[in-house]
């Protein structure tokens, strides 16, 4: 038994260093500096945000999307336009959970709210991908929208074309209405302007 | 028969003495092993259930990256929730299932201590089921954390953790009533095994989904759980099972034993620090990942510690690893965690990473490790369990056949094709030239071949569970002799 205590102490030893390395040194020190930042009041507009952060987990959008962008010498992201700069550590200071993403087999979305500004071509968008893509292989997200009926004959702002000629009211006086969880999501993938603001971190050296 | 007037060296006298020993020793086998079969096969039946369950999941996933129209209008079986359900029923429903199968039985036999307290790893058993049911269940119906590998809601980890609790026991438990002697390099894997994997879960579910810590944290956290559960959780039960059968199987020990302690520590030592190289390019500092790509180039030692261990101890029997079901699935995962772990560490250098990352070239790499190194070794450690816990044989060689040759086929044409398809998309994503569309587009053939590659390791899956429900079901001692796929020279009893 004197053995097995010996080799547990080794099995303790060898992951708690890692552990104290890897996890807790991490997390205290960007822990240090999220409470260091002002709190950010809660308004409409931003509790909508935050829903749809909860909408782009929900559907998995980090498994074709990333949100991060790698330096110019370390890939095409800026020549790419997807951003002005590289993306680091404080760009993500705000968010609920960083979603940075480990696949592109869409393009990135770090900045995807400065890029594609209107909210009609995301929702046209997310309805039906090729319409806007040709050749996309993202799913459609149908089921973020809803047929409601009009009211007073005036189409929202949001609704998406049901019939020939881009006709937002169909036959049987009905419109095809984001839901609230496609505004939500939409709200959030507008508000993702992730290197809008310059920082000092972000500047590369000059390549010798 | 001669009959010797007398016996002056004692020759008789110590080789009765020995087959009087080898006969205990096989009677305690015997016991060590119906007595584990009852929670064993709960555990194993479940883990074939979310085996068939996650090959489904992979299949729909799969399809849908070619032809995004297949199943376009069921909310529940979005590709953004499909993909995460069949990794987590693989990792939480089959692998770890499997894997706690193999490691009471492994640890049983190892300490000669039979099984006690079965209710409470029957109530172990139970609450992972309904870990895993509530968690596919959440992820599907839209509840998923997008953290990768820890999508279920987190009330699902609350039973996944609790189920723990009986089965660290039942490990210490074993551990207090080892027969004296030797302690074998598999106990050492599959002790440590489970003393780490909660330790890495618990921090994981408390500092994501609990208590999380600030945005910026979360990701390295991520990832260095994901790549522990694998390294600290799969790999060592893996590993313990080979060092168990393949010197078992072939009746000779494993070649060197300093060997392998050096290849057990040095993976202690350097797996725990894997993990940031899964951010190369990321918004981190330099330190966080370069101690990552150290640690998993440092990888190469354990790696080549136990490849050539094993490599040694299969030399001059490959006749016996055609013929033996176990052996055929337990060598080619063990060659698979070679190739997985050199170009795991190959992949970490930060050139190779810059055309790799965000490609399909990960996902190759990702079911090599978990696919062609656990799950082969699972259903190899499978083989030579089932018919010692049940004292039934395996009732069909062809299923045998069809089950190793559909899944070794399917997993090596799903690793080259991705690979092949993930480099080229990964230095086309390079050249700013080409636009990103027409990598889309590009992409394509190579993830037909994916889908097909999946059918065929599902194919492999259906008829490992037709040979397994057929064993069951079978009267005992309708089939003598161990199913053999080809001829074994004879003495080696416990080969199967």
């Amino acid at each position: 038994m004197s053995r097995f205590r010996f080799i547990f102490v080794g099995f303790l030893a060898t992951f708690a260093t890692a552990w104290l390395g890897l996890v807790i040194v991490p997390s205290l020190h960007y822990g240090k500096e999220a409470a260091a930042l002002p709190e950010e009041p809660v308004t409409p507009e931003l509790a909508l945000i935050r829903e749809g952060e909860k909408v782009y987990a929900a559907n998995g959008c980090i498994y074709c999307h990333s949100q991060q962008l790698r330096s110019t010498t370390f890939g095409s992201d800026v020549a790419r336009f997807w951003g002005t700069r590289r993306t680091v550590a404080a760009d993500y200071m705000g968010d609920h959970k960083a979603m940075l993403g480990t696949m592109r087999t869409g393009p990135d979305l770090s900045n995807i709210g400065q890029r594609m500004a209107s909210p009609s071509w995301h929702y046209q968008h997310l309805y039906n991908p090729v319409s806007t893509s040709p050749g996309s292989i993202m799913p459609p997200y149908r089921f973020l929208f809803e047929k409601v009926p009009v009211v007073a004959g005036i189409p929202d702002p949001d609704a998406l074309p049901v019939g020939p000629g881009g006709k937002l009211v169909d036959a049987a006086g009905m419109q095809l209405l984001p839901t609230q969880d496609g505004r939500a999501l939409v709200a959030y993938l507008l508000a993702l302007k992730r290197t809008a603001i310059d920082r000092p971190e972000a500047v590369e050296a000059p390549i010798r | 028969m001669t009959t010797l007037s007398s016996d002056p060296a004692g020759a008789i006298e110590r080789s009765r003495e020995k087959q009087a020993t080898i006969e205990r020793s096989r009677e305690a086998r015997a016991i060590i092993d119906s007595t584990a079969s009852g929670p064993i096969l709960h555990f194993f039946i479940s883990a074939l259930f979310w085996l068939l369950a996650g090959s489904a999941l992979a299949l729909i996933a799969s399809i849908k990256l070619h032809s995004p129209t297949f199943l376009a209008d069921a909310e529940w079986l979005n590709f953004g929730r499909v993909r995460p359900a069949h990794l987590n029923t693989m990792v939480y429903g089959w692998a770890t299932m499997g894997c706690i199968g193999v490691a009471l039985w492994l640890m049983s036999r190892l300490c000669r201590a039979p099984l006690r307290g079965l209710g409470w790893l029957h109530l172990s058993a139970v609450l992972l089921n309904i870990g895993n049911l509530y968690g596919t269940y959440g992820i599907l119906t839209g509840g998923s954390t997008s953290f990768e590998w820890l999508e279920y809601p987190k009330e699902a980890g609350l039973f996944l953790s609790a189920a723990f609790i009986p089965l660290v026991l039942a490990f210490i438990d074993m551990a207090r009533r080892r027969k004296p002697g030797h302690i074998y390099v598999s106990q050492w894997y599959v002790m440590a095994a489970i003393f780490w994997f909660p330790w890495l879960y618990l921090t994981a579910q408390v500092l994501l989904l609990w208590r999380p810590v600030a945005a910026p944290a979360q990701p390295p956290l991520n990832w260095w759980y994901a790549h522990n559960a694998l390294g600290l959780w799969f790999t060592p039960v893996g590993l313990a099972a080979a060092y168990y059968l393949i010197p078992k199987v072939l009746g000779k020990p494993i070649h060197s034993y300093y060997l392998s302690l050096i290849g057990f520590w040095s993976l202690a030592f350097f797996y725990a620090w894997n993990g940031m190289h899964h951010l190369i390019g990321g918004p981190y500092p330099a330190w966080l990942i370069s101690i990552s790509v150290v640690a998993s180039v440092m990888m190469l030692v354990p790696v080549i510690s136990v490849a050539i261990n094993h490599h040694f101890t299969v030399k001059g029997s490959f006749a016996a690893v055609r013929a033996s079901p176990t052996l055929r699935f337990v060598v080619f995962a063990a060659m698979s965690y070679t190739v997985t772990s050199v170009q795991g560490s190959i992949t970490a250098f930060r050139a190779v990473s810059r055309v790799t990352h965000f490609t399909h070239y990960t996902v190759a790499h990702a079911h090599l490790g978990m696919y062609a190194f656990v799950t082969m070794m699972l259903f190899g450690t499978m083989y030579y369990m089932m018919p010692r816990l049940t004292g039934k044989e395996w009732p069909s060689r062809w299923l045998i056949r069809i089950h190793f040759w559909g899944c070794g086929l399917g997993v090596l044409h799903y690793w080259i094709v991705l690979s092949i398809g993930g480099i080229k998309q990964g230095l086309w994503m390079l050249d700013d030239s080409v636009p990103f569309m027409q990598i889309v587009v590009r992409m394509l053939p190579y993830l037909e071949q994916r889908s097909w590659a999946g059918a065929a390791m599902t194919l492999g899956h259906l008829a490992f569970a037709t040979s397994f429900v057929w064993l069951l079901m079978s009267k005992p001692g309708s089939n003598t002799g161990p199913t053999l796929l080809g001829k074994i020279s004879p003495g080696k009893e416990d080969a199967s």
